[in-house]
């Protein structure tokens, strides 16, 4: 992607609003995920390489370690 | 990839597509389950969204979004969403995408779409059940190539966006506003479709 296009459309995203928005990053991180009950062990968190934030939904894991 | 990699990864996200990351999350736990009560109270003391004299439809949708938020309770929130989303049998809206799009083609998509998610090392956690079709699933995925891969180029958020959630979300979002059991999810549904539409357009620039 050239220079260009990339501060075209980072323009256009924080004009919109939905750049740089402090709006949704103050409420992603109270996004905590209803844990399944099986997801609930500690230690797993560590071992889920996908569960990168407190805000991560969970529902995917990565395959690759 | 360790916990300090993607500390060090997320370092390397734009401000804007932290932020696209971070609406995507909150949309992905908007639709996977009713919130509870500290997500209402955090959406509902979220600040406006600034406009820089670009389109306002994302900030009065957003607007809605936090009031709705400051008035519903969490146990109501939840019942609406397991009455229209869940249901016994049939879900009133159903919340996969493969639903909205041709129904004889709906188990190819699914099947593109799991090899898709297996070329991009995803693999669904153990707790989650539903097919990846989940407008939450799909959600996280674009969170995920947002935050997690942010040396790809935006083409590939693209392709996945344009693939199964561009054809699919006006239907489903409208099938929430035509709901006569929606009351915090028809805000969600606005915010979803004005969300949905910067992205397409800034898609488009590419």
């Amino acid at each position: 992607m050239n220079d260009k296009v990339k501060l075209s459309r980072r323009g256009f995203l924080v004009a919109a609003g939905a750049g740089g928005a402090a709006a949704a990053a103050a409420v992603a991180s109270k996004v905590a995920p209803q844990q399944p009950a099986e997801a609930a062990a500690p230690g797993d968190a560590q071992r889920r390489g996908y569960r990168l934030t407190e805000h991560v939904l969970s529902y995917y894991r990565t395959t690759k370690v | 990839m360790n916990a300090a990699a993607e500390t060090l990864a997320r370092t390397a996200v734009a401000p804007e597509d932290q932020a696209r990351a971070d609406f995507y999350a909150l949309l992905a736990r908007l639709l996977y389950a009713g919130p509870d009560a500290a997500l209402l109270g955090s959406l509902a003391g979220a600040d406006e969204i600034d406009v820089d004299g670009g389109p306002a439809a994302l900030a009065s949708a957003w607007r809605e979004l936090v009031a709705a938020a400051a008035a519903m309770d969490p146990e109501a929130a939840q019942l609406e969403y397991d009455t229209v989303f869940v249901g016994t049998g049939k879900a009133e809206v159903s919340p996969y995408a493969t639903h909205y799009l041709t129904r004889t083609g709906a188990e190819l998509i699914l099947a593109r779409l799991r090899g898709e998610l297996a070329g991009l090392g995803l693999a669904r956690s153990a707790g989650a059940h539903e097919p990846e079709d989940h407008f939450a699933a799909l959600c996280d995925v674009m969170r995920h190539l947002i935050v997690a891969r942010p040396d790809a180029a935006p083409q590939e958020e693209k392709r996945f966006f344009e693939a199964y959630i561009q054809p699919a979300y006006a239907p489903f979002c409208d099938a929430i506003l035509a709901s006569q059991n929606t009351n915090f999810y028809k805000p969600v549904a606005r915010f979803a479709k004005a969300f949905f539409a910067v992205e397409i357009e800034s898609f488009g620039m590419l």
